[in-house]
This record gives C-alpha cells, sequence and structure tokens, in this order.
C-alpha cells in the first residue's frame, strides 16, 4: 500500500546505523514522503512491499539510520541501475529528516557502506553520480576511496535544484568510481581519447592492459544497443554492448524517436572490449558527441561514455572539488569544442531518415 | 595519557583531511574558517571516537569549533 503522508518523528533521539530489515520498510517510505511528498520518481520507494521484494532480490540495499523506536531517520543504499553489469552498484539514494540533519547520520550511512555492504554483498565495484551545483557530495565520495572518472555534462533537470540554489540551468553530474573485486582485461581505445582514459585510469586501482583500436567491424555481427528513457529528466541512455555494421541506423532510429520524445540529453556508454570501435566512435564525434569518460566494469568490461547536449554547456559554472576532476572537465570540454559544437539541431535528428 | 595536539592533527591526516589544510591550523581559530566543513567535521569525530574509545555525540562533536576544544574536550572525557 503506497504511503500518502507523512507522520512525524520525534527530534533528539539517539539511532543505529544498520542493514535494511522488513520492519525498516514503513518508515523508508515515511522518510521519503517526508523529503519529497508524493514527487519522487521511483514510486518503489513510496510502496513497504515492494521496498523489501526489491532488497530481498538484491536489486536494491538499504542502510538506515534506526531509533531504538524503529524509526528510520536517514537512508543510503547500494542498488542496480543503468550499468549492464549486475555486479556493479549505484551508491546513492541518500535522505536524512530535516530534524536530523546536524546528526552524522549521513556520513555513518556512507561509511557503512563503504566499509561493510560493499563485502557483504560482494559488489565488483560501486559508482556514484554526484551533483556539480556544489561539492559535498564529490568530497565524502572521495572520502571514501571513490575515484572521478566522466563528468556528465547537463544531466539532471534545472528544475530540481533551483529552490535549494537559487540558480537555473541544468546540473551536471560527476561520476565516481571505486573497485572491490577487479578483473583485468583488454580495453580497446580510440586513438583520440587515450591521453584523457590513460590519465583516468591512473589512480583507479584497476588493472587494465590498453590496446589500440584497429580492423573493421565483422559483417557478421549485429549491434546490441539497449536503451533507456528518463522522460521526467529529458535524458536517453543508450548501452551500446557491441557496434555491428547496422550501428548507424540503430542509432539513427535511437535519435529520432528520443527527439521526438522531447529529449535534449543523450548518453551513449560504449563497450570497449571490441577492437574495431573506432568508425562508431568517429560516427558519433560527426554527429556532435563528445567525450563524458570513462566508466570501469559497466559492462563487466570497461567503457566508454560518449555525451550529446543541443544547446552549449555552461563549463564555467561546473563545481569540481578536485585537480582530477577539473583535468577531466577540460578534456570534455576541449572535444566538445571539437566535437560537440556539431550537435545538429532537433529538426535534423527528427529528420533523419531511421 | 593526556591528549595532545599533536594527536589531534595525526588523527585528521589519518582520517584523510586535506594535509595542506591539516598543516596550517591555528589552535584558536573556528575549523570552519580555516577551510574545514561539514564533511570533516564527521570524519574527525568518528576518528576520535575510534582512537579513543569515547562516545562523541554527534551534538557534542558539533560544539567543538577549534582544535583546543576538541582537546580540552577529549582530556575531561577521559579522565
Amino acid at each position: 500500500m503506497r504511503v500518502n503522508h507523512e507522520i512525524p518523528i520525534e527530534s533528539g533521539q539517539k539511532f543505529q546505523v544498520d542493514r535494511f530489515k522488513p520492519a525498516d520498510a514503513t518508515g523508508i517510505a515515511n522518510l521519503f514522503y517526508a523529503i519529497y511528498g508524493p514527487d519522487y520518481p521511483f514510486d518503489t520507494y513510496y510502496i513497504p512491499e515492494r521496498i523489501i521484494e526489491e532488497n530481498h532480490r538484491g536489486n536494491i540495499h538499504s542502510v538506515v539510520a534506526r531509533t531504538p523506536k524503529g524509526d528510520i531517520v536517514a537512508h543510503g543504499a547500494l542498488y542496480r541501475s543503468s550499468p549492464v553489469s549486475s555486479g556493479l552498484f549505484e551508491i546513492g539514494q541518500y535522505i536524512v529528516l530535516k530534524n536530523y540533519r546536524e546528526t552524522f547520520a549521513a556520513y555513518k550511512i556512507n561509511q557503512y557502506i563503504s566499509e561493510s555492504l560493499t563485502q557483504f554483498i560482494r559488489a565488483d565495484g560501486i559508482f556514484g553520480e554526484a551533483v556539480c551545483n556544489h561539492v559535498t557530495t564529490q568530497k565524502s565520495s572521495a572520502l571514501i576511496g571513490m575515484k572521478d572518472v566522466a563528468l556528465e555534462v547537463d544531466l539532471m533537470p534545472a528544475g530540481v535544484y533551483e529552490k535549494e540554489t537559487g540558480k537555473s540551468g541544468r546540473v551536471s553530474c560527476l561520476m565516481q568510481f571505486r573497485s572491490s573485486n577487479d578483473r583485468p582485461h583488454e580495453v580497446f581505445i580510440p586513438q583520440i581519447y587515450r591521453e584523457s582514459i590513460e590519465r583516468i585510469l591512473e589512480d583507479c586501482s584497476i588493472s587494465r592492459t590498453i590496446k589500440r583500436c584497429r580492423g573493421s567491424v565483422p559483417s557478421d555481427c549485429e549491434s546490441d544497443v539497449r536503451v533507456k528513457y528518463f522522460g521526467h529528466a529529458g535524458v536517453a541512455r543508450a548501452n551500446v554492448v557491441r557496434m555491428g555494421p547496422d550501428f548507424e541506423s540503430v542509432l539513427n532510429r535511437f535519435e529520432k524517436k528520443a527527439v521526438g520524445d522531447g529529449i535534449i540529453v543523450f548518453q551513449l556508454f560504449i563497450n570497449l572490449d571490441a577492437p574495431w570501435n573506432e568508425n562508431g566512435v568517429e560516427l558519433l564525434r560527426e554527429r556532435g558527441y563528445f567525450l563524458g569518460g570513462y566508466v570501469p566494469r559497466w559492462f563487466d568490461t570497461d567503457g566508454l561514455l560518449m555525451q550529446k547536449v543541443f544547446s552549449q554547456p555552461d563549463f564555467d559554472g561546473i563545481n569540481l572539488y578536485s585537480e582530477k576532476a577539473r583535468q577531466i572537465k577540460e578534456y570534455v570540454r576541449a572535444d566538445w569544442d571539437r566535437a560537440g559544437k556539431r550537435a545538429e539541431s532537433t529538426e535534423e535528428a527528427v529528420n533523419r531518415k531511421a | 595519557m593526556a591528549v595532545t595536539v599533536s594527536d589531534i592533527i595525526a588523527i585528521m591526516k589519518e582520517a584523510g583531511i586535506n594535509p595542506e589544510i591539516v598543516s596550517g591550523l591555528k589552535l584558536d581559530v573556528p575549523l570552519f574558517r580555516q577551510g574545514l566543513d561539514s564533511i570533516d567535521l564527521p570524519v574527525i569525530a568518528v576518528a576520535t571516537e575510534k582512537k579513543y574509545g569515547v562516545d562523541l555525540s554527534d551534538a557534542d562533536a558539533a560544539k567543538l569549533k577549534t582544535i583546543n576544544e576538541f582537546v580540552l574536550f577529549l582530556n575531561q572525557k577521559l579522565k
């Protein structure tokens, strides 16, 4: 049954940070309602039975701050999201009741996830998407050993943060990653991105053999592209598991549908396990896609993020905590200058033959 | 054994606080005016709890503004 009203929680209670228990489900739903009202875009978090089911299935691993009375005053989680690999979990869903924000609940949940939960569930790795309208989340992630790997330009819709910051405009996100159980393997890198990728990999503590792309696409290889649309955010994500000779027509169909649905931010995650991707990457750059960064273990093998936006990004307005993140931003900006500016108008994308 | 300023500085460095900031800290100036922020406070508090086995509540930790106040508080707790 969907929670549809807030139940006040007494202030000043002591709490314990712990893994999810089924009895916590109603408290988690109450917490989401208290913070977001009825407007959180994922219904699961309002329905206790679904919270229990998703935790039981291992799609979400909730961590809570629980009082002796059983009230839930804060929440964080590891959960399966956009990656193809089921071993790569996203860290997030952090929320804290307003009357508990002076406490260290969020920090303690962050530590618990980092020190205990990742081992318990045997994650291969964790990643996060920290907003860039402030640096608090980036810094919290850095403290638990997460490394900067990609910059997602204009990912979040403007309205979400306007109330908090008073600033309008979409918000970019810094992707950060930490390996738990690495899988050493070869990756095939388009030459144009070699320098930036080598820089990104420097401190990630993962073992990769970098090889140069070579060869043509095999004629008997069919593209495997898996698309998710986040209409409420204006974002489309495509996981390019395999680029075949039909990739251009697959791309045309993806873009035409996305633009027709009002999508304004396109992200392609490209599997780097095949040596023949260079032509496909160049095609994307001709279409206005530019570098986002490197996404370890996205496919169980690693991926390359490319992205396209239809308006000029405000790179100077992107707030970044670390020197490495600022370096990534410069790589992204330089590629936007070279390739991103070519992004066609939405009308051209709609009219392109699928 | 009494807790000293050097002990607190060492805890901060081990906990991952920016070493450039830590090495320049003044003892009687509020930490939030010397480059530390709301993320750093729980890091320091939890690391201190672990090292000395004291119960440092979130509310207590939030009142400790300077290094000298940290040292004084801990030594009172450890008596």
